[in-house]
């Protein structure tokens, strides 16, 4: 247990940073004073979504009371943590477990492959507490001052967040430890990675949403059971992950049934957990040095010596590292299925599109009155999902102890920049053109309205690029000693998602004025894409012109 | 005649640190010239180096390429060097081929030219067939050979080189070495950091020594000798550790 303890201070250390904050805290105030207030900054647009997240979910309880069901929030809450926590948790644990650059190391020193997953899985829950306590909090606070809850129902609940997002980690720690198995024995190992870890993703979406789709058919049955027990609506949204109904009785049924669905969750998520500790103290460590194994190719090689201008031999590199390192490729390509899955949803699960609104969806996108409205609210909806990719965001920080190549060789740094732009932009213009695409299939847009909202998610992705790549100029994350540390613990990201919030409201503002003064779908695309345009081509030159000055600043 | 390689009262601080890395230091490098750079671990060779090539930006002095300063006309002063850094950091997702296209690319060699030398550079090194290959399948020695590989690619007429031969076997050691020397011999110039004193002495026309920073000795061997019978092992030796009993 000590070595465990030991391997998971070490590993939370160089996740988190401590070591090198303490050192800027005692030697260099002004690098330390920056990373705070970065953390400040990113604190404070927590705080934003937390406080939206919080009303919403006031006014659900406030519904909810009037309909005696008001522990319906703790069940909402749960299944929100569960599920983003099972479906981003299988990346996570990827990355940690099977993609990090210390495997080998650890491979080499005496301590047992069952503690070493254990670390890996430990570090990982831990990092997954700030998003589960953010889900949690409001509910269960707005919830216990409500009902006029005890300090025991806070300890609880405490308890229950604690081991929330234990089960979500030991399913998505056994999905990734079968598809390791199978790599070791592939040849294509990045590629089977990467497929394998989209069609998990793709098959826990379709699960998740086959689960919902189960809800009864008929609204009248669904009446009746809800007279029946106030439970009922808590069963049936439970279904989708059933731990949150386990949380929700923990805390709101009272006495022995509190005690017996707590000890349940603890229960499942040990037994689980211990299971999997199992299989990981046999087979992790095959997987792990899996990705060190590389094959040979014999017989002739067949070299190829095409010639590229400098931009594009820039990009062409940007692409081909993205696609060939699986935790770039999972974290900035998953975009491009993840939306349209996202959207094809209704789709998949029967009973959703027969839905009323639904229906009324369809019926908007179909008439010819609703086209501006449609146009704009579907370009801001897609923009919104393409800027949470980080390829462009963390372009710089990637580079690693590479950057002295960029450094070093004759391109200037304006060129690079605009071909590191490009390269993140093609992905981010990737992901839009297939949700767009996807939106013609769901909603039944028309070709027209979606090559409108095309032109507009591409014109608006490039200052919200922009702005990610500007962040990363500056302030790039070079020293890490794993890759998902440059792409999933990276700020950077963070930061880009928030600049390109402001610049979407700022645009979804300007598209509400304009439609105060005119509904022709043709006069508001024409106002819209040369306003975009404008900022777009502002924002290029900006980096362009900042890149000189931040290229002497990093240090390799 | 113009200098290779100029610098002019170069200094550099880290800025997380107060100590000069490198500390007023000049030096010139003639055409056909294979010049060693010598000094302890920490001596700022490295730093001087990265300064060089445009790595790291100079606080203080100038440095000049060709007669082309670093800071103010980067890109025609590195489009005379070929570097070679101390670590083996590339791109390991590309394969061997696809990092030396790229080096081509962004150097601007001509298809046929680059062909030839991508060939030429491989079959020294016998790395053809592994030039098909993810650089991350590569061993340390080999890693080495590819960046070599691609620093030599568009032919500079200014080597630079930390410890070059770091991880080279035999073999491949030798042949860099007669590159070294043909190179020189058309009139170029190679400027090397090494912690292999018998190379140096057998390689390098001359030979500057730095310590803590400054430059501490410049010249031929012979210059640098206090007695007829001394190796440079001993001139080290000594000049180094007067060096550090001096600041004592």
């Amino acid at each position: 247990m000590r070595k465990f303890f030991s391997l998971l201070k070490t590993q939370l250390n160089a996740q988190f940073g401590f070591t090198n904050a303490l050192y800027n805290l005692k030697n260099d105030r002004k690098a330390f004073l920056r990373g705070f207030g970065i953390f400040i900054a990113v604190l404070l647009s927590a705080a934003y979504f937390i406080g939206f997240y919080t009303f919403f979910i006031y006014q659900v309880y406030k519904g909810a009371s009037a309909m005696n069901m008001p522990h319906m929030i703790l069940t909402i809450a749960a299944i929100c943590s569960g599920v983003i926590v099972l479906i981003f948790g299988v990346f996570y644990i990827l990355g940690a477990l099977f993609l990090a650059k210390d495997t080998e190391f650890l491979a080499s020193l005496p301590i047992q492959q069952g503690s070493v997953f254990m670390a890996k899985f430990a570090m990982v829950l831990i990092g997954e507490y700030p998003l589960a306590f953010i889900l949690m909090l409001p509910p269960v606070i707005i919830y216990g001052i409500g009902m006029q809850k005890g300090v025991l129902y806070y300890i609880l609940a405490i308890i229950c967040t604690l081991f929330l997002p234990f089960l979500p980690l030991v399913i998505s720690s056994f999905l990734s430890l079968v598809l390791m198995n199978v790599v070791s024995r592939s040849k294509r190992r990045d590629l089977i990675i990467i497929i394998g870890s989209i069609l998990m993703v793709v098959g826990l979406f379709i699960a998740q949403n086959y689960l919902v789709s189960m809800m009864p058919d008929n609204p009248e049955d669904f009446a009746k059971a809800l007279m029946e027990s106030s439970d009922a609506i808590v069963r049936f949204m439970g279904r989708a992950f059933p731990p949150s109904v386990w949380v929700t009785s923990a805390l709101s049924a009272g006495g022995a049934e509190s005690a017996l669905n707590l000890l349940y969750l603890v229960g499942v998520s040990v037994a689980a957990f211990l299971i999997v500790y199992l299989l990981a103290s046999f087979i992790y460590q095959r997987g792990a040095t899996a990705q060190l194994e590389t094959r040979k190719t014999t017989g002739k090689v067949r070299l190829t010596y095409k010639r590229s201008s400098q931009i594009f031999a820039i990009f062409k590199n940007e692409w081909l590292i993205l696609l060939r390192t699986p935790i770039y490729a999972l974290n900035s390509l998953m975009m491009i299925f993840v939306i349209p899955l996202v959207m094809l949803m209704p789709l998949f699960g029967g009973n959703f599109a027969k839905d009323s609104d639904m229906q009324l969806l369809f019926q908007l996108a179909g008439s010819a009155e609703s086209q501006t409205i449609l146009m704009l609210v579907l370009s801001g909806f897609i923009s919104l999902f393409v800027m949470i990719n980080p390829a462009v965001s963390t372009t710089f920080s990637r580079e690693g102890r590479n950057i002295w190549i960029l450094k070093n060789i004759p391109v200037k740094p304006e060129t690079q920049v605009y071909a590191k732009l490009l390269a993140g932009y093609s992905v981010s213009f990737l992901a839009a053109a297939a949700a767009v695409i996807t939106s013609v299939i769901t909603f039944r847009i028309g070709i027209l309205t979606a090559l409108m909202i095309l032109i507009l998610c591409g014109l608006a992705t490039i200052p919200v690029n922009a702005a990610g790549l500007y962040v990363d100029l500056i302030r790039p994350k070079l020293k890490w000693s794993n890759p998902q540390e440059a792409i999933k613990q990276n700020m950077n990201a963070v930061l880009e998602m928030l600049f390109g919030f402001i610049i979407i409201s700022v645009f979804a503002v300007i598209a509400f004025l304009l439609l105060k003064l005119t509904t022709n779908i043709w006069y508001t695309f024409g106002i819209m894409v040369l306003l975009l345009a404008a900022v777009s081509y502002l924002c290029v030159m900006f980096v362009g012109k900042a890149a000189g000055r931040a290229y002497r600043n990093f240090e390799a | 005649m113009v200098a290779m390689l100029s610098i002019q009262n170069v200094s550099k601080t880290y800025s997380k640190s107060k100590v000069k890395a490198v500390d007023n230091i000049s030096l010139e490098v003639r055409p056909g010239e294979i010049f060693g750079f010598l000094g302890p671990n920490g001596a700022g060779k490295t730093t001087t180096i990265k300064m060089i090539t445009g790595i790291l930006p100079i606080d203080e002095g100038r440095i000049t390429i060709c007669g082309y300063d670093i800071e103010k006309d980067p890109i025609k002063a590195k489009m005379n060097i070929g570097f070679v850094p101390d670590n083996h950091d590339v791109y390991e997702r590309l394969k061997g081929i696809e990092y030396l296209n790229f080096i081509a690319d962004v150097y601007d060699v001509p298809t046929d030219v680059r062909k030839e030398r991508i060939n030429k550079y491989l079959e020294m090194f016998e790395m053809k067939e592994a030039a098909g290959q993810q650089i991350k399948s590569y061993s340390h020695g080999m890693k080495q050979k590819i960046v070599v590989a691609g620093a030599l690619i568009h032919q500079p007429p200014l080597w630079i080189m930390d410890e070059p031969l770091t991880g080279l076997d035999p073999r491949a050691a030798h042949l860099l070495k007669e590159e070294m020397n043909q190179h020189c011999a058309k009139g170029n110039t190679v400027f090397f950091s090494t912690h292999i004193l018998e190379v140096a002495e057998k390689l390098c026309h001359r030979i500057g020594i730095i310590n803590k920073g400054k430059i501490i000795a410049v010249g031929t061997i012979d210059e640098l000798r206090k007695s007829e019978d001394a190796s440079l092992e001993s001139i080290f030796l000594s000049l180094t550790e007067e060096g550090s009993a001096g600041n004592a």
